[in-house]
Protein backbone atom coordinates (compact mmCIF):
# COMPACT_ATOMS: atom_id res chain seq x y z
CA UNK A 1 0.00 0.00 0.00
CA UNK A 2 1.44 3.34 -1.19
CA UNK A 3 1.01 6.17 1.44
CA UNK A 4 2.48 9.62 0.60
CA UNK A 5 4.69 10.93 3.52
CA UNK A 6 4.70 14.53 4.70
CA UNK A 7 7.83 16.05 4.46
CA UNK A 8 8.64 16.25 8.25
CA UNK A 9 11.99 17.60 7.87
CA UNK A 10 10.45 21.28 7.82
CA UNK A 11 7.05 20.09 9.86
CA UNK A 12 9.97 19.47 12.22
CA UNK A 13 11.39 23.29 11.78
CA UNK A 14 7.77 24.96 12.51
CA UNK A 15 7.79 22.86 15.75
CA UNK A 16 11.06 24.34 16.97
CA UNK A 17 10.12 27.38 16.13
CA UNK A 18 7.46 27.32 18.93
CA UNK A 19 9.80 26.41 21.42
CA UNK A 20 12.13 29.16 23.56
CA UNK A 21 15.51 28.97 22.65
CA UNK A 22 16.72 27.07 25.61
CA UNK A 23 14.43 23.89 24.68
CA UNK A 24 14.70 24.57 21.16
CA UNK A 25 18.45 23.84 21.02
CA UNK A 26 17.66 20.50 23.03
CA UNK A 27 14.88 19.58 20.60
CA UNK A 28 16.93 20.33 17.68
CA UNK A 29 19.47 17.72 18.99
CA UNK A 30 17.22 14.84 18.74
CA UNK A 31 17.93 12.64 16.67
CA UNK A 32 16.24 12.51 13.31
CA UNK A 33 14.54 9.47 13.25
CA UNK A 34 12.96 10.02 16.75
CA UNK A 35 12.39 13.22 15.37
CA UNK A 36 9.83 12.21 12.63
CA UNK A 37 8.15 10.09 15.47
CA UNK A 38 7.52 12.68 17.44
CA UNK A 39 3.84 13.01 19.23
CA UNK A 40 4.29 14.98 22.16
CA UNK A 41 6.63 17.40 23.99
CA UNK A 42 5.77 18.30 27.26
CA UNK A 43 6.97 21.05 29.64
CA UNK A 44 6.38 21.29 33.50
CA UNK A 45 7.75 24.08 35.77
CA UNK A 46 10.98 22.29 37.84
CA UNK A 47 9.99 19.20 36.13
CA UNK A 48 11.92 17.18 33.39
CA UNK A 49 11.57 17.93 29.90
CA UNK A 50 9.19 14.79 28.31
CA UNK A 51 9.00 13.79 25.02
CA UNK A 52 6.55 11.22 23.80
CA UNK A 53 6.67 8.81 20.66
CA UNK A 54 5.71 5.31 20.05
CA UNK A 55 2.83 5.70 23.01
CA UNK A 56 5.79 6.04 25.13
CA UNK A 57 7.44 9.02 27.65
CA UNK A 58 11.24 9.46 27.66
CA UNK A 59 13.13 12.12 29.25
CA UNK A 60 15.74 14.09 27.09
CA UNK A 61 18.77 15.42 28.96
CA UNK A 62 20.73 18.83 28.14
CA UNK A 63 22.52 17.80 25.00
CA UNK A 64 19.38 15.57 23.71
CA UNK A 65 20.01 12.62 24.28
CA UNK A 66 16.55 10.34 24.92
CA UNK A 67 16.42 8.54 28.44
CA UNK A 68 14.10 6.66 30.17
CA UNK A 69 14.50 8.12 33.51
CA UNK A 70 14.53 11.28 34.55
CA UNK A 71 17.93 11.92 36.21
CA UNK A 72 20.32 14.12 34.20
CA UNK A 73 17.37 15.65 32.31
CA UNK A 74 16.76 19.31 31.62
CA UNK A 75 14.63 21.19 33.67
CA UNK A 76 12.15 23.15 32.44
CA UNK A 77 12.12 26.46 34.43
CA UNK A 78 9.15 28.78 34.40
CA UNK A 79 10.85 31.26 32.10
CA UNK A 80 10.78 28.46 29.68
CA UNK A 81 6.99 28.23 29.93
CA UNK A 82 6.28 31.80 29.65
CA UNK A 83 9.04 32.52 26.72
CA UNK A 84 7.31 29.40 25.08
CA UNK A 85 3.62 30.52 25.31
CA UNK A 86 5.39 34.16 24.01
CA UNK A 87 6.17 32.21 20.73
CA UNK A 88 2.69 30.19 20.46
CA UNK A 89 0.64 32.51 20.69
CA UNK A 90 2.10 34.94 18.22
CA UNK A 91 3.61 37.23 21.63
CA UNK A 92 0.08 37.97 22.41
CA UNK A 93 -1.28 36.12 25.12
CA UNK A 94 -5.03 38.25 25.38
CA UNK A 95 -5.00 37.55 21.55
CA UNK A 96 -5.73 33.85 22.37
CA UNK A 97 -7.99 34.76 25.41
CA UNK A 98 -10.94 32.79 24.22
CA UNK A 99 -8.81 29.43 23.46
CA UNK A 100 -7.50 29.40 26.34
CA UNK A 101 -10.32 28.77 28.26
CA UNK A 102 -10.71 25.96 26.55
CA UNK A 103 -7.50 24.69 27.61
CA UNK A 104 -5.90 24.83 24.27
CA UNK A 105 -4.78 26.50 21.80
CA UNK A 106 -4.17 25.48 17.93
CA UNK A 107 -1.12 26.91 16.03
CA UNK A 108 -0.14 27.10 12.62
CA UNK A 109 0.05 23.61 10.90
CA UNK A 110 -2.45 21.95 13.18
CA UNK A 111 -0.47 21.02 15.94
CA UNK A 112 -2.53 21.53 19.52
CA UNK A 113 -1.10 23.16 22.88
CA UNK A 114 -2.56 22.13 26.01
CA UNK A 115 -1.89 24.84 28.56
CA UNK A 116 -2.39 24.33 32.56
CA UNK A 117 -1.90 26.77 35.37
CA UNK A 118 -3.83 29.20 37.43
CA UNK A 119 -7.96 29.12 36.49
CA UNK A 120 -9.36 32.42 37.16
CA UNK A 121 -12.90 32.19 37.62
CA UNK A 122 -15.81 34.23 38.24
CA UNK A 123 -19.35 32.84 39.02
CA UNK A 124 -19.43 29.62 36.97
CA UNK A 125 -17.69 30.53 34.19
CA UNK A 126 -13.72 30.22 33.34
CA UNK A 127 -12.78 33.72 33.01
CA UNK A 128 -9.04 33.32 32.16
CA UNK A 129 -5.67 31.20 32.75
CA UNK A 130 -2.55 32.81 34.84
CA UNK A 131 0.54 31.50 36.23
CA UNK A 132 0.72 29.05 33.41
CA UNK A 133 3.01 25.98 34.51
CA UNK A 134 2.62 23.40 31.92
CA UNK A 135 2.47 22.69 27.94
CA UNK A 136 1.83 19.93 26.08
CA UNK A 137 2.77 20.41 22.65
CA UNK A 138 0.85 17.87 20.73
CA UNK A 139 2.18 17.53 16.99
CA UNK A 140 -0.14 16.94 14.66
CA UNK A 141 0.22 13.86 11.85
CA UNK A 142 -1.62 14.32 9.52
CA UNK A 143 -1.62 10.41 7.68
CA UNK A 144 -3.12 10.84 4.49
CA UNK A 145 -4.30 7.12 3.43
CA UNK A 146 -4.79 5.57 6.46
CA UNK A 147 -8.38 4.94 5.32
CA UNK A 148 -7.57 3.01 2.44
CA UNK A 149 -7.80 -0.08 4.40
CA UNK A 150 -11.42 0.31 5.40
CA UNK A 151 -13.27 2.31 3.12
CA UNK A 152 -14.09 0.03 1.08
CA UNK A 153 -16.75 -1.60 3.53
CA UNK A 154 -17.82 1.81 4.65
CA UNK A 155 -19.65 1.69 0.75
CA UNK A 156 -22.61 -0.63 0.20
CA UNK A 157 -23.09 -2.30 -3.65
CA UNK A 158 -24.92 0.73 -4.46
CA UNK A 159 -22.36 3.41 -3.43
CA UNK A 160 -23.98 4.94 -1.13
CA UNK A 161 -22.19 5.47 2.27
CA UNK A 162 -23.58 4.00 5.46
CA UNK A 163 -23.25 5.12 8.90
CA UNK A 164 -20.28 4.40 10.86
CA UNK A 165 -19.09 4.85 14.51
CA UNK A 166 -15.40 4.44 14.99
CA UNK A 167 -14.99 3.17 18.44
CA UNK A 168 -11.86 3.75 19.82
CA UNK A 169 -9.38 4.02 22.81
CA UNK A 170 -7.73 7.37 23.44
CA UNK A 171 -4.45 7.88 21.36
CA UNK A 172 -5.28 5.37 18.64
CA UNK A 173 -5.80 7.21 16.42
CA UNK A 174 -9.63 7.79 16.07
CA UNK A 175 -9.43 11.80 15.28
CA UNK A 176 -6.35 10.36 12.36
CA UNK A 177 -8.91 7.76 10.51
CA UNK A 178 -12.06 10.09 10.90
CA UNK A 179 -10.57 12.51 9.49
CA UNK A 180 -8.72 10.55 6.35
CA UNK A 181 -12.35 8.78 6.01
CA UNK A 182 -13.89 12.12 5.29
CA UNK A 183 -11.18 13.68 3.01
CA UNK A 184 -11.65 10.12 0.79
CA UNK A 185 -15.46 10.95 1.01
CA UNK A 186 -15.70 14.36 0.04
CA UNK A 187 -12.99 14.17 -2.88
CA UNK A 188 -14.88 10.83 -4.18
CA UNK A 189 -13.17 7.49 -4.91
CA UNK A 190 -13.45 6.41 -8.32
CA UNK A 191 -11.75 2.96 -7.76
CA UNK A 192 -14.93 2.33 -5.42
CA UNK A 193 -17.31 4.00 -7.72
CA UNK A 194 -18.29 6.63 -4.92
CA UNK A 195 -18.45 9.88 -6.09
CA UNK A 196 -17.70 12.56 -3.65
CA UNK A 197 -20.41 13.89 -1.50
CA UNK A 198 -21.28 17.65 0.27
CA UNK A 199 -19.66 16.41 3.76
CA UNK A 200 -20.25 18.88 6.87
CA UNK A 201 -18.11 19.13 9.62
CA UNK A 202 -19.26 19.92 12.88
CA UNK A 203 -15.64 19.87 14.57
CA UNK A 204 -15.72 20.74 18.12
CA UNK A 205 -12.93 20.43 19.72
CA UNK A 206 -11.23 21.33 16.44
CA UNK A 207 -8.64 18.35 16.16
CA UNK A 208 -10.28 17.25 12.92
CA UNK A 209 -9.65 20.33 10.79
CA UNK A 210 -7.15 21.72 13.15
CA UNK A 211 -8.58 25.39 12.16
CA UNK A 212 -5.97 28.18 12.68
CA UNK A 213 -7.49 31.75 12.12
CA UNK A 214 -10.53 29.98 10.72
CA UNK A 215 -9.14 28.04 7.71
CA UNK A 216 -8.53 24.47 8.52
CA UNK A 217 -4.85 22.93 8.58
CA UNK A 218 -5.94 19.44 7.53
CA UNK A 219 -6.70 18.59 4.02
CA UNK A 220 -10.19 17.32 4.36
CA UNK A 221 -11.31 17.48 0.57
CA UNK A 222 -13.04 19.85 -1.94
CA UNK A 223 -16.74 19.49 -1.02
CA UNK A 224 -16.57 20.04 2.91
CA UNK A 225 -17.87 22.64 5.02
CA UNK A 226 -16.64 22.73 8.57
CA UNK A 227 -17.99 24.50 12.12
CA UNK A 228 -14.66 24.89 13.72
CA UNK A 229 -15.15 24.61 17.84
CA UNK A 230 -19.12 24.19 17.64
CA UNK A 231 -21.20 22.40 20.02
CA UNK A 232 -22.09 19.24 18.11
CA UNK A 233 -25.69 19.24 18.84
CA UNK A 234 -25.69 22.92 17.83
CA UNK A 235 -23.51 22.50 14.58
CA UNK A 236 -25.44 19.94 13.41
CA UNK A 237 -28.51 21.91 13.09
CA UNK A 238 -26.88 24.88 11.78
CA UNK A 239 -25.33 22.25 9.05
CA UNK A 240 -28.43 20.77 8.06
CA UNK A 241 -30.73 24.20 7.47
CA UNK A 242 -27.36 25.90 5.89
CA UNK A 243 -25.15 23.80 4.12
CA UNK A 244 -27.46 21.24 3.16
CA UNK A 245 -24.68 18.04 3.58
CA UNK A 246 -25.17 14.72 1.96
CA UNK A 247 -23.13 13.41 5.18
CA UNK A 248 -22.11 14.65 8.81
CA UNK A 249 -19.46 13.97 10.15
CA UNK A 250 -18.36 14.57 14.50
CA UNK A 251 -16.09 13.54 16.57
CA UNK A 252 -16.95 12.04 20.20
CA UNK A 253 -21.08 11.71 20.34
CA UNK A 254 -22.37 11.18 23.79
CA UNK A 255 -24.06 13.70 25.08
CA UNK A 256 -28.54 13.88 25.20
CA UNK A 257 -28.96 16.79 22.75
CA UNK A 258 -26.43 14.96 20.68
CA UNK A 259 -28.85 11.81 20.24
CA UNK A 260 -31.60 14.38 19.18
CA UNK A 261 -29.45 16.24 16.55
CA UNK A 262 -28.51 13.14 14.64
CA UNK A 263 -32.24 12.21 14.83
CA UNK A 264 -32.94 15.48 12.64
CA UNK A 265 -30.40 14.58 10.15
CA UNK A 266 -31.43 10.88 9.66
CA UNK A 267 -34.55 12.59 9.50
CA UNK A 268 -33.32 14.78 6.57
CA UNK A 269 -31.94 11.85 4.50
CA UNK A 270 -28.33 12.74 5.70
CA UNK A 271 -25.45 10.10 6.67
CA UNK A 272 -23.26 10.05 9.51
CA UNK A 273 -20.02 9.42 10.44
CA UNK A 274 -19.07 9.54 14.33
CA UNK A 275 -16.45 8.36 16.71
CA UNK A 276 -16.76 7.41 20.39
CA UNK A 277 -14.03 6.62 23.48
CA UNK A 278 -14.13 2.95 24.26
CA UNK A 279 -12.29 -0.14 24.44
CA UNK A 280 -15.22 -2.48 22.62
CA UNK A 281 -18.35 -3.12 21.47
CA UNK A 282 -20.45 -4.38 24.69
CA UNK A 283 -18.70 -1.35 26.89
CA UNK A 284 -20.57 0.76 24.27
CA UNK A 285 -24.03 -0.51 23.98
CA UNK A 286 -24.21 0.31 27.85
CA UNK A 287 -24.04 3.57 27.74
CA UNK A 288 -27.37 5.77 27.70
CA UNK A 289 -27.25 8.03 24.38
CA UNK A 290 -24.88 6.08 22.40
CA UNK A 291 -26.31 2.36 23.38
CA UNK A 292 -29.40 3.29 22.09
CA UNK A 293 -28.25 4.63 18.97
CA UNK A 294 -26.70 1.33 18.03
CA UNK A 295 -30.02 -0.88 19.02
CA UNK A 296 -31.61 0.95 17.18
CA UNK A 297 -29.24 0.17 14.06
CA UNK A 298 -28.97 3.53 13.18
CA UNK A 299 -25.13 2.60 12.33
CA UNK A 300 -24.75 0.14 9.61
CA UNK A 301 -20.46 -0.21 10.10
CA UNK A 302 -18.87 0.32 13.43
CA UNK A 303 -15.03 0.07 13.49
CA UNK A 304 -13.28 -0.67 16.39
CA UNK A 305 -9.68 0.79 17.19
CA UNK A 306 -6.36 -0.71 19.64
CA UNK A 307 -3.28 -0.30 20.39
CA UNK A 308 -2.04 -4.00 19.66
CA UNK A 309 -0.40 -3.58 16.82
CA UNK A 310 0.69 -0.23 17.21
CA UNK A 311 -1.23 2.81 16.99
CA UNK A 312 -4.63 3.06 14.41
CA UNK A 313 -4.77 -1.18 14.60
CA UNK A 314 -8.11 -1.20 13.21
CA UNK A 315 -9.50 -4.16 15.71
CA UNK A 316 -12.53 -5.40 13.86
CA UNK A 317 -15.28 -4.20 11.89
CA UNK A 318 -18.57 -4.80 12.36
CA UNK A 319 -21.79 -4.71 10.56
CA UNK A 320 -24.50 -2.86 12.41
CA UNK A 321 -27.30 -4.36 11.74
CA UNK A 322 -26.48 -8.04 13.48
CA UNK A 323 -23.50 -7.09 14.90
CA UNK A 324 -21.24 -9.31 13.26
CA UNK A 325 -17.82 -9.34 12.50
CA UNK A 326 -17.03 -8.34 8.75
CA UNK A 327 -13.26 -8.53 9.38
CA UNK A 328 -12.81 -10.01 12.21
CA UNK A 329 -8.78 -9.92 12.06
CA UNK A 330 -7.00 -6.94 13.25
CA UNK A 331 -5.11 -5.19 10.76
CA UNK A 332 -2.03 -3.21 11.47
CA UNK A 333 -2.42 0.09 9.82
CA UNK A 334 0.58 2.03 11.29
CA UNK A 335 1.38 4.80 8.67
CA UNK A 336 4.34 7.76 8.10
CA UNK B 1 33.31 98.07 7.60
CA UNK B 2 31.06 96.08 5.51
CA UNK B 3 33.16 92.82 6.80
CA UNK B 4 32.77 93.37 10.20
CA UNK B 5 29.14 93.84 9.60
CA UNK B 6 29.21 90.37 7.48
CA UNK B 7 30.76 88.49 10.18
CA UNK B 8 28.53 90.05 13.47
CA UNK B 9 25.13 89.42 11.96
CA UNK B 10 26.74 86.06 10.72
CA UNK B 11 28.10 85.46 14.53
CA UNK B 12 24.10 86.51 15.82
CA UNK B 13 22.44 84.23 13.60
CA UNK B 14 24.20 81.20 14.38
CA UNK B 15 24.03 81.59 18.14
CA UNK B 16 20.09 82.06 17.83
CA UNK B 17 19.99 79.47 15.57
CA UNK B 18 21.74 77.27 18.62
CA UNK B 19 19.54 78.70 20.68
CA UNK B 20 16.46 77.48 18.48
CA UNK B 21 17.81 74.22 18.35
CA UNK B 22 18.38 73.97 22.48
CA UNK B 23 14.52 75.30 21.99
CA UNK B 24 13.54 72.73 19.95
CA UNK B 25 14.49 69.74 21.81
CA UNK B 26 11.89 71.24 24.10
CA UNK B 27 8.68 71.34 21.64
CA UNK B 28 10.45 67.99 20.23
CA UNK B 29 9.94 66.04 23.35
CA UNK B 30 6.54 67.61 23.80
CA UNK B 31 5.02 66.15 20.62
CA UNK B 32 6.42 62.62 20.89
CA UNK B 33 5.21 62.35 24.14
CA UNK B 34 1.86 63.34 22.57
CA UNK B 35 2.49 61.29 20.23
CA UNK B 36 3.17 58.08 22.05
CA UNK B 37 0.03 58.74 24.12
CA UNK B 38 -1.89 58.82 20.75
CA UNK B 39 -0.32 55.57 19.72
CA UNK B 40 -0.72 54.12 23.22
CA UNK B 41 -4.39 55.13 22.78
CA UNK B 42 -4.86 53.04 19.11
CA UNK B 43 -3.05 50.62 20.70
CA UNK B 44 -5.65 49.65 23.68
CA UNK B 45 -8.50 49.89 21.33
CA UNK B 46 -6.78 47.39 18.67
CA UNK B 47 -6.42 44.98 21.45
CA UNK B 48 -9.96 45.57 22.77
CA UNK B 49 -11.87 45.14 19.79
CA UNK B 50 -9.96 43.06 17.92
CA UNK B 51 -7.53 41.01 20.00
CA UNK B 52 -5.29 41.25 17.11
CA UNK B 53 -1.56 39.66 17.36
CA UNK B 54 1.00 41.83 18.40
CA UNK B 55 3.27 41.88 15.30
CA UNK B 56 0.32 42.17 13.19
CA UNK B 57 -1.09 45.27 15.55
CA UNK B 58 1.96 46.83 15.53
CA UNK B 59 2.65 46.94 11.46
CA UNK B 60 -0.66 47.91 11.29
CA UNK B 61 -0.20 51.25 13.78
CA UNK B 62 2.97 52.08 12.04
CA UNK B 63 1.46 52.32 8.88
CA UNK B 64 -1.03 54.95 9.63
CA UNK B 65 1.57 57.22 10.96
CA UNK B 66 5.53 57.69 10.33
CA UNK B 67 6.72 58.98 14.61
CA UNK B 68 9.73 57.86 16.67
CA UNK B 69 7.29 55.74 18.51
CA UNK B 70 5.93 54.05 15.33
CA UNK B 71 9.37 53.39 14.12
CA UNK B 72 10.35 51.49 17.48
CA UNK B 73 7.19 49.35 16.23
CA UNK B 74 8.58 48.56 13.20
CA UNK B 75 11.81 47.89 14.37
CA UNK B 76 10.50 45.63 16.68
CA UNK B 77 8.66 43.61 14.32
CA UNK B 78 11.56 43.26 11.91
CA UNK B 79 13.36 41.66 14.55
CA UNK B 80 10.31 39.18 16.01
CA UNK B 81 9.78 38.12 11.79
CA UNK B 82 13.27 36.76 12.07
CA UNK B 83 12.06 34.50 14.82
CA UNK B 84 15.44 34.13 16.15
CA UNK B 85 13.69 33.19 19.76
CA UNK B 86 13.89 36.40 21.44
CA UNK B 87 11.10 37.49 23.44
CA UNK B 88 8.71 40.69 22.97
CA UNK B 89 9.94 42.23 25.94
CA UNK B 90 13.56 41.30 24.22
CA UNK B 91 12.78 42.78 20.51
CA UNK B 92 11.10 46.27 22.14
CA UNK B 93 14.14 46.64 24.12
CA UNK B 94 16.40 46.26 21.54
CA UNK B 95 14.24 48.25 19.09
CA UNK B 96 14.09 51.44 21.50
CA UNK B 97 17.85 51.22 21.55
CA UNK B 98 18.17 51.34 18.17
CA UNK B 99 15.85 53.57 17.43
CA UNK B 100 15.97 56.51 20.23
CA UNK B 101 19.65 56.82 19.52
CA UNK B 102 19.46 60.47 18.63
CA UNK B 103 16.13 60.84 20.44
CA UNK B 104 14.66 64.35 22.20
CA UNK B 105 13.28 61.57 24.39
CA UNK B 106 15.05 61.83 28.03
CA UNK B 107 16.39 58.42 30.09
CA UNK B 108 13.32 58.55 31.96
CA UNK B 109 10.97 58.46 29.08
CA UNK B 110 12.89 55.78 27.41
CA UNK B 111 12.72 53.82 31.00
CA UNK B 112 9.14 54.00 30.98
CA UNK B 113 8.73 52.29 27.23
CA UNK B 114 10.59 49.92 28.19
CA UNK B 115 8.96 49.12 31.45
CA UNK B 116 6.04 49.24 29.33
CA UNK B 117 6.92 46.49 26.64
CA UNK B 118 7.63 44.04 29.31
CA UNK B 119 4.30 44.02 30.28
CA UNK B 120 2.82 43.75 26.48
CA UNK B 121 1.15 40.75 25.34
CA UNK B 122 1.61 38.92 28.56
CA UNK B 123 -1.28 38.64 29.81
CA UNK B 124 -5.36 38.76 29.05
CA UNK B 125 -6.95 41.82 27.97
CA UNK B 126 -8.24 43.44 30.81
CA UNK B 127 -4.67 43.07 31.88
CA UNK B 128 -3.25 44.83 29.34
CA UNK B 129 -5.66 47.38 29.30
CA UNK B 130 -4.48 48.53 32.52
CA UNK B 131 -1.15 48.33 31.82
CA UNK B 132 -1.24 50.20 29.08
CA UNK B 133 -3.47 52.61 30.93
CA UNK B 134 -1.18 53.16 33.45
CA UNK B 135 1.22 53.77 30.91
CA UNK B 136 -0.39 56.61 29.73
CA UNK B 137 -1.48 58.04 32.76
CA UNK B 138 2.58 58.29 33.54
CA UNK B 139 3.39 59.53 29.96
CA UNK B 140 0.66 61.94 29.99
CA UNK B 141 2.40 63.09 33.55
CA UNK B 142 5.76 63.83 31.40
CA UNK B 143 3.98 65.41 29.21
CA UNK B 144 2.48 68.22 31.14
CA UNK B 145 5.75 68.53 32.82
CA UNK B 146 7.32 68.71 29.55
CA UNK B 147 4.97 71.68 28.62
CA UNK B 148 5.72 73.36 31.60
CA UNK B 149 9.55 73.04 30.65
CA UNK B 150 8.74 74.04 26.89
CA UNK B 151 6.55 77.50 27.99
CA UNK B 152 9.52 78.24 30.88
CA UNK B 153 12.51 77.49 28.43
CA UNK B 154 12.24 77.62 25.12
CA UNK B 155 11.41 81.40 24.66
CA UNK B 156 14.58 81.92 27.46
CA UNK B 157 16.63 79.64 24.46
CA UNK B 158 16.05 81.74 22.42
CA UNK B 159 16.41 85.02 23.82
CA UNK B 160 19.75 83.82 24.99
CA UNK B 161 20.52 82.45 21.57
CA UNK B 162 20.38 86.11 20.38
CA UNK B 163 22.08 87.95 23.27
CA UNK B 164 24.80 85.39 23.24
CA UNK B 165 25.50 86.51 19.50
CA UNK B 166 25.15 89.98 20.40
CA UNK B 167 27.37 89.67 23.17
CA UNK B 168 29.90 87.86 21.14
CA UNK B 169 29.74 90.86 18.65
CA UNK B 170 30.25 93.65 21.10
CA UNK B 171 33.38 92.00 22.94
CA UNK B 172 34.63 91.34 19.64
CA UNK B 173 34.38 94.54 17.85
Amino acid sequence: MFIPKISSINENHKIEMLLCPDVRGIISKLPSNIKKELEEIRLRVDKPLMINFDNEDYFVSMDGKVMDGPSGSFIVSKKNIENTLQFITNYSIYSVEEELKNGYITVEGGHRVGIVGKVLCSKNDIRSMKDFSGLNIRISKEKKGVSSSVLKYLIDNKGEFLNTLIISPPQCGKTTLLRDIIRNLSTGMPSLGFKGKKIGVVDERSEIGACFQGVAQNDLGPRTDILDACPKAVGMMILIRAMSPQIIATDEIGRREDSDAIEEALLAGINLITTVHGKSIEDIIQRKVIGSLIERKIFKRIIVLSNSKGIGTIEKILDGNTLNEIIGTAIKNKVG
Amino acid sequence: MIIKVIISTLIVCCSSLIGVIYAKTYTERTRLLNNIIGTLQMLESEIVYSATPLPFLLKKISRRNNTEITRIFNSTVEILDKKSGFTFSEAWQMAIKEETKYSVLRREDIELLIQFGNTLGVSDIEDQVKHIRLAMEEIKRSYEQSIVEQNKNVKMYKNLGVLFGITVVIILF
